[in-house]
């Protein structure tokens, strides 16, 4: 199939590349503007300031409008196709951001398409495998159409935002599709928007109303209002070694699992199933059961528990208390190990 | 093929998990669920587009589509909005759901019989009819539709728009197979060599060859005017259609030559998957291909709330929802299209 999925974090891949060589390459053949970050306002500017309260009237939603336009108009020609996937060209000499899912593998020959049907040979650059964001470089001579990096890190729950990208069926080579959205979640290596994205928009850039880059489209699940995107801050961060050309926080390191899928229709961390042969099981998590502590940490929703698994390693051995009808039981659970290889 | 099978059966088991979604990675998803009639999940989330704030604040433009937006039944069921067209009792709605005994249900509560006046199924429109006078109609949008970007709410006869969204790119061709993997129509007909034209050895029950009056034996001169010479011919020709649209057959039985219209389904085994459903936000439309002139905009529809008025913050119309499509669009067939196919069916009813 030609347009890889907007799929989950892939497993990280060893190394082959002589990284730095590539970026030294890349530098000599780029001129002199190289793998510096784009300087960059940080986020909240001027349109953006009031852009997280509901719309109180058709007048709200105009001004809306007339902002989500203008920005379209804007940003569109840096929206480009990266082979199998969408990006972003964020500077005038051709760095792309996308995601490592898509780029895969510093080193790789990809071709960029632009909205007017131009095309460009790339080559891919670093990949962060643990938050999945990776970056291409244009080989070809600019100047290219770019957009502004914005910052992440302020963006506030109910802030509207907007994605471009090339879904499965929308061709490349074309003006991307545009969706609205509004930030629901804001954490450290994701923003969660109903900004919808699906296969094709892996890569897609994530703008705020003043058409700077907040972040890029990974993931997305069954719910159409949980639609993942990596944080733009997690690029600003490791920009000098994915511009360098360096894969790293490869997948193959080891995460801990626990085995417990949750239960729908409630906010409490109750568990809906319990896989099969896992550490949950073993240890007699049972569907229904309420966690009421992991490790000596107290658990108000689900959402509280995967950061509390991963600050373990795989064969830890932890105690949990839970809450099975009207009794609280304390179970001795060991962790297991997740496979990612298990999914190429 | 298989790995990506594998990634989306991993992905929907993120889902399940919802905002960590790595954690489970590699395990299977639960049995009882198929990606195709879960996960929608609720719209109006707090701070969400669609929360009620934002549809309260369109709503302030939408009171004359809202009042010229129906429901429409068929057989008791809702398979989709509908949207006067005409004072005197003309309404449009979306084509292939459109079976049984049609009722269209005004805002106003009331319910009328309609009648299909004809159905276009290049565009899957219908114009139907009910027995009134004096109906408000929808305030079209003139000149060109909307730019990408622009703000479009789905208009409800309740007043509160079903969903909004945005515009997200012009208007577009969809091809009837988005994509070698998507099955091609079926008809449901076995074929053999015959002496003036290709036999039919069988019939699937509840076919659309079925319902069109096909019976063992008959022979298929035509298609839609294009002499068949072979069984392939006939697959091919088929198969150049999307699900939905309607072929017209000259058979020949006993002697005799006769016409036949039949209504092309999805192929079973495929009738719920394509690859472009591989990311949920279903249920879609079944007939989702093969359009001639799309809007496409984001707005998340359900099937049964296609058919009716899709809203520009002017209040004007700027086309009608035809299929609810992938799961980041919907499609709308711009207002100029609708206008002129009604039109035409008036026009093709009155001869």
């Amino acid at each position: 199939m030609v347009p890889v999925g907007l799929d989950f974090r892939r497993p990280g891949m060893i190394l082959l590349t002589a990284c730095l060589t590539i970026g030294s390459l890349l530098r000599f053949a780029a001129g002199p503007s190289a793998a510096r970050e784009p300087t960059a306002s940080p986020g909240a500017g001027s349109a953006t300031a009031d852009a997280f309260r509901p719309p109180k009237g058709i007048a709200d939603l105009k001004a809306l409008e007339q902002s989500v336009r203008k920005t379209v108009a804007e940003v569109a020609p840096s929206v480009v196709y990266v082979t199998g996937g969408s990006g972003v060209v964020v500077s005038s000499d051709g760095y792309v951001l996308t995601v490592a899912h898509v780029a895969k593998q510093a080193g790789r020959s990809v071709m960029v398409v632009f909205p007017d049907g131009r095309s460009a040979r790339a080559v891919t650059l670093g990949n962060d495998f643990g938050v999945d964001a990776g970056m291409v470089k244009i080989l070809d001579n600019g100047p290219w159409p770019h957009a502004e990096l914005g910052g992440s890190e302020g963006l506030k729950p109910g802030q509207w935002c907007l994605t471009l990208g090339y879904p499965v069926s929308f061709e490349h080579g074309n003006a991307p599709a545009v969706r609205i959205g509004r930030v629901l979640r804001n954490a450290e290596t994701e923003i969660i928007t109903d900004c919808t994205i699906m296969g094709g928009d892996s890569g897609a850039p994530l703008f705020d109303l003043d058409g700077k880059v907040i972040g890029i489209g990974t993931m997305c699940d069954p719910a159409l209002v949980h639609n993942i995107h990596v944080p733009i801050q997690c690029y600003r961060d490791d920009w000098a070694s994915l511009a360098e050309g360096e894969d790293f926080n490869s997948l193959a390191t080891q995460r801990a699992i626990l085995g417990v899928i949750p239960a729908e229709g409630t906010e409490e961390p109750r568990i809906g199933s319990v896989v099969p042969g896992s550490g949950a099981e073993k240890g007699g998590v049972k569907a229904g059961d309420v966690f009421l502590k992991f490790a000596g940490r107290e658990l108000h929703k689900y959402e509280d528990l995967p950061p509390l698994i991963q600050q373990h390693q795989p064969g830890d051995k932890v105690e949990v208390e839970i809450r099975r009808g009207d009794a609280t039981l304390k179970l001795q659970l060991t962790l297991g190990q997740d496979d990612p290889g298990d999914d190429e | 093929m298989i790995a990506g099978r594998r990634r989306i059966v991993t992905l929907c088991v993120c889902g399940v998990l919802g905002l960590f979604p790595a954690l489970l990675a590699g395990q299977e998803r639960p049995a009882n669920r198929s990606r195709h009639d879960h996960g929608r999940g609720s719209l109006a989330v707090p701070g969400g587009k669609n929360e009620a704030a934002v549809k309260a604040a369109f709503q302030e433009v939408l009171g004359p589509a809202s009042a010229a937006t129906v429901r429409i039944l068929a057989d008791a069921r809702e398979v989709a909005l509908g949207a006067v067209v005409g004072a005197d009792g003309y309404l449009v709605s979306k084509a292939s759901v459109l079976a049984g005994k049609i009722t269209c249900r005004f805002p106003d509560g009331t319910e009328k019989p309609a009648q299909i006046v004809g159905r276009d199924s290049n565009h899957d429109l219908a114009l139907l009819r009910v027995a009134a006078v004096g109906l408000p109609t929808v305030p079209w949008r003139e000149g060109d539709p909307p730019l990408p970007g622009s703000l479009v709410a789905t208009s409800s006869p309740a007043g509160e728009p079903v969903a909004i969204g945005v515009v997200s790119t012009g208007l577009r061709q969809v091809p009837a197979h988005a994509s070698p993997g998507h099955p091609r129509s079926w008809l449901g007909i076995w074929l053999e060599g015959g002496e003036s034209g290709p036999g039919v050895k069988s019939v699937a029950p509840n076919s659309p060859a079925a319902k069109a009056g096909i019976r063992l034996g008959d022979e298929i001169l035509q298609i839609d005017g294009t002499a068949m010479k072979s069984a392939d011919q006939i697959v091919q020709a088929v198969g150049r259609y999307a699900p939905g649209q309607t072929i017209k057959l000259l058979i020949h039985r006993s002697e005799k030559d006769l016409e036949l219209s039949a209504t092309l389904a999805p192929p079973r085994a495929f009738q719920v998957e394509s690859p472009e459903d591989d990311w949920w936000g279903g249920p879609f439309s079944e007939r989702r291909w093969g359009f001639p002139l799309v809007l496409p905009h984001d707005t998340p529809l359900r099937p049964k709330e296609c058919g009716g008025p899709l809203v520009d913050t002017d209040g004007r119309v700027v086309g009608i929802n035809i299929a609810r499509a992938l799961r980041v669009t919907s499609y709308a067939l711009p207002a100029s299209v609708v206008r002129a196919v009604v039109g035409e069916l008036k026009q093709r009813s009155a001869r």
